[in-house]
């Protein structure tokens, strides 16, 4: 099945659109044409809200139903960066995208249109986590769609990962202004959440790989962006040992040359320390070319000492991306480093899983070594600022319950907004079953592939179900559009025996309201 | 070094007395609104190891199951509904486990989960698939993990054998019966299984003078022969007390065939890793056997004066014509057992709730009058 990547990170798809006629602009500015996309000939309207943000919304003008779906894209990194500095999700060189991103795909799009539906979106008026002036320009959007379009009766919200963040927070603050809500793989909660799991991250790759990788406290201006690029390298540099050592049987070789750690932690696999660090961060332990499950022949050591984590060398990376270029953005705009894990109890992390992930943890005694590393002076501890910490409790945080009907869709894989952050949305509305539907990708039974010599075969591109982030396939993503219409016109998400009926034919799509997911670390109790 | 009883045989007797009653009251029963139960069927779910390297041992637990079920099916079932075993491969590994089971749960809506293996597997499964939270039983788990007894934590979830604690407890104490004062030495795995079996000899004043602590997978007979030869040998160990799978024991009492080692006074094996049919089928040889002491809690699968093992024995020879009747077969029936005796407590029209009030209650009294302290029930004390 053909998928639709539309993660948070990149680019705005492009379209390939052939234009056709110009047609005068509307009274409020919009300007608009007609273009040809895919199968359908659409009125393209573009123009900027009052703050400055581009938008656009598409109408097939031949059929136009009067419901119109609003879309928020995901994190767009905010800083430009240079040549050789790939982010993940982001080209190199990347320059701060400001275009307006009207839906997840080209074909969703098209469908959409196909049935009658207007889309919308903006590109907001600055990028990285921006949702306060993201919910404002929303706001605006809607004011203009209903201007423009008279005809239309209901707006319906969506959006992916940080898109989806700012949709609950619309739907949350605005619930009279739409009909129903779609977020999906979606940030959750509160940003600190979200960024915790990625700088814990990094707090561990610090303290057992490379004291030199910085977890927050970036310096102002481009000194700071190139802070943040090369820390990037040294985490890439890192995982890219690792990966490179991981059927290595000498311990002292697996272990890169910038660790400092101690004769005795060095004696276990540095992989055995990569799938503590992964697991007390939250990183999961199914990825791109990882089930997790397979092995080669009947010697099942790999599924259970290696492949854990290669899958965390595998979903580290973009993880880890977002810790630094999101801790970088969000420092600025609150004034201070405000990841603090002085607290934290690293060992009652792990305490669920230590069990399961014990040979890839290399034992028991092996595990207590390592932890005992975190609270000792090597893993010296940090501490947010009083600026920080308060430029953070102002930021937009949601309550969780969902006043419109609301339909969440998470890769149960996904490795930059883990799908505990829907969880946590779905644990606020476990009795709010009228207006609050989650639904899951769940992942494939097999997909590694070993090559001869039984090594894992990590050259196929594809992001097989539950895995990447936002990797949704156009039939799962049309699925949560036509719930979330059948929703906006009844008030209610649909019944439980109407979503089981719609995602039976989805591929890895899953509805089961029991089914559940570990929440984020930060909100684990 | 736990042997049949009287007590054993009353628990025999019992389920026999419970297929005759079976056998009288087929009446058509009442279709119920609940997950894997109709008027004629009773759906069960179960994942074990069906490939990777275990699987030659415990791949037999579901077929042993199945065998059962179908003797009980053939005399009518349970109220008249049949047992239907729906067997999932987890080879041994969480992930799979995970994955299996959750299957069991949403796509196949089995009633309950029945003899799943494995303590590290079962926790990541049961984890995953929510199975306290959705009230699913989770029957006669094999493992010994006294973790299973905290019933806050694990509400749904009876282990069928007993702790390895317990089991630890009851090798000291006969250590100290017969051996007072020997020194012994103690290989366990280096995670939960292990640190129960420290627990227990702890707890009973037993103190090795060698302990060797492994991670899982590092068992090999090249790390076995270094254990002998870099602790056991110098220590001159009396008792070597292997508290660990089946193929731990093997690796070791390869390795000591090969060294041509024994302790002076023996080898002790715990119950998962002791018994002597697996060991030979996995070429073990029989002269490093010799005088081994091996824990078990059920009868010698090839005892033909057990009455227990002949029933079950015959049931097996029926429906798995063939194969080898084999400790693992036995533990495969007897769960199968527990499970008919749990449903038919719950009653004619069974519920999940139901269920688990019926182990908890009726069930719990009659393994009560077994010699199988069944691990999270009243009786392990």
């Amino acid at each position: 099945m053909k998928k639709s990547r539309f993660a948070a990170l990149a680019v705005a798809a492009s379209l390939v659109t052939i234009s056709l006629v110009a047609i005068t602009p509307a009274a409020n500015a919009s300007s608009c044409e007609a273009k040809q996309l895919g199968s359908v000939i659409a009125e393209v309207c573009s123009g900027k809200t009052s703050d400055g943000a581009n938008y656009e919304y598409r109408t097939n003008t031949e059929n136009f139903n009067g419901t119109v779906y609003l879309w928020s894209h995901g994190y767009r990194y905010a800083v430009n960066l240079p040549a050789g500095i790939q982010p993940p999700g982001g080209t190199t060189p990347y320059i701060v995208d400001m275009s307006a991103e009207v839906g997840p795909a080209p074909e969703v799009i098209e469908s959409l249109l196909a049935a009658g539906y207007a889309v919308a979106g903006s590109g907001f008026d600055t990028q990285g986590w921006t949702v306060g002036s993201a919910v404002k320009t929303n706001v605006e959007l809607i004011g203009i769609l209903k201007s423009e379009l008279p005809d239309t009766k209901g707006v319906i919200a969506w959006g992916a990962s940080m898109g989806g963040f700012i949709t609950q927070a619309l739907a949350e603050r605005f619930p009279k202004l739409i009909k129903s809500a779609a977020p999906i793989c979606t940030a959750a909660g509160n940003v600190n959440a979200e960024l915790t799991y990625a700088q814990d991250l990094l707090w561990g790759m610090k303290t057992f790989f490379d004291p030199s990788i910085t977890v927050s406290g970036y310096a102002d201006g481009p000194a700071g962006v190139g802070q943040a690029a090369l820390n990037l390298q040294k985490v890439v540099a890192v995982l890219t040992h690792i990966g490179g050592t991981i059927l290595e049987t000498d311990n002292a070789k697996t272990w890169p040359a910038t660790s400092v750690m101690p004769a005795t932690i060095k004696a276990i696999p540095a992989r055995s320390a990569l799938t503590l660090v992964g697991l007390m961060a939250g990183v999961p332990t199914q990825s791109q070319h990882i089930d997790g499950s397979s092995f080669p022949g009947v010697e099942t050591a790999f599924a259970l000492a290696l492949a854990p984590a290669i899958a965390i060398s595998e979903n580290a990376g973009y993880a880890a991306g977002l810790g630094i270029f999101a801790t970088l953005d969000l420092e600025r705009r609150v004034g201070g480093a405000f990841y603090d894990n002085t607290a934290t109890d690293y060992a009652k992390r792990i305490a669920d899983e230590r069990a399961s992930f014990n040979v890839a943890l290399s034992g028991n005694s092996a595990i207590d070594g390592m932890l005992a590393i975190l609270s000792s002076p090597y893993g010296k501890r940090i501490a947010a600022t009083d600026q920080g910490l308060n430029g953070l409790k102002a930021q937009v945080a949601h309550k969780g319950k969902a006043l419109v009907p609301t339909i969440t869709m998470t890769g149960t894989a996904d490795m930059i907004t883990p799908a505990g952050n829907s969880q946590w949305l779905t644990n606020k509305n476990l009795k709010n079953t009228k207006k609050f539907l989650p639904l899951w990708v769940t992942t494939d039974d097999k997909w590694t592939r070993f090559t001869a010599t039984g090594a894992p075969d990590r050259s196929s591109p594809a992001w097989p179900n539950g895995t990447g982030h936002c990797q949704f396939s156009s039939d799962q993503v049309l699925t949560v559009a036509k719930l979330a219409a059948s929703a906006a016109k009844t008030g209610s998400v649909p019944s439980d025996a109407a979503v089981e009926k719609a995602v039976a034919s989805v591929d890895g799509l899953l509805f089961d309201r029991e089914y559940s997911v570990p929440l984020l670390k930060y909100y684990q109790k | 070094m736990i042997r049949n009883t009287p007590k054993k045989r009353a628990l025999f007797v019992s389920a026999v007395i419970a297929a005759g009653a079976m056998a009288l009251s087929t009446m058509p029963a009442q279709a119920a609104s609940q997950p894997g139960i109709t008027s004629t069927e009773i759906k069960l779910g179960i994942t074990s190891p069906l490939s990777g390297k275990v699987a030659a041992v415990y791949g037999k637990i579901p077929g042993a199951m199945k065998a059962y079920f179908s003797h009980v099916n053939d005399n009518g079932g349970v109220y008249g509904r049949k047992i239907n075993l729906i067997s999932k491969d987890d080879a041994y590994v969480p992930t799979l486990a995970v994955k299996a089971t959750n299957d069991l749960i949403m796509k196949d809506k089995v009633f309950a989960i029945v003899g799943a293996l494995g303590t590290a597997n079962h926790l990541a499964a049961l984890r995953s698939a929510n199975l306290s939270g959705r009230g699913v039983p989770d029957l006669f788990v094999n493992t010994g993990f006294s973790g299973f007894a905290d019933k806050a934590k694990y509400k749904t979830t009876f282990a069928v054998l007993p702790s390895y604690v317990m089991e630890a407890k009851i090798m000291a104490k006969y250590i100290d019966d017969n051996y007072k004062g020997k020194k012994v030495a103690l290989i366990v795995q280096d995670d939960d299984f292990g640190l129960d079996a420290i627990a227990g000899f702890e707890t009973a004043g037993l103190k090795p003078a060698v302990t060797i602590k492994f991670p899982t997978g590092a068992d090999t007979v090249a790390a076995a022969q270094g254990w002998i030869t870099g602790k056991l040998k110098p220590e001159a160990v009396d008792i070597a007390i292997i508290f660990a799978t089946t193929t731990t024991s093997a690796a070791v009492l390869g390795a000591a065939a090969g060294l041509q080692y024994r302790p002076t006074v023996g080898w002790m094996l715990g119950s998962v890793g002791g018994d002597s049919n697996t060991l030979r089928a996995g070429g073990v040889p029989l002269a490093i056997l010799n005088g081994a002491i091996g824990t078990s809690f059920a009868p010698d699968p090839s005892d033909t004066t057990d009455e227990y093992v002949n029933f079950f024995k015959s049931i097996y020879a029926k429906y798995v014509p063939g194969s080898t009747f084999d400790l693992t077969v036995l533990q495969g029936m007897n769960s199968a057992m527990l499970t008919v005796q749990a449903l038919r407590a719950a009653g004619k029209n069974p519920t999940r709730a139901g269920l688990i009030k019926a182990i908890e209650e009726v069930v719990s009294a009659t393994i009560s009058r077994a010699p199988l302290p069944t691990n999270g029930l009243p009786t392990n004390s």
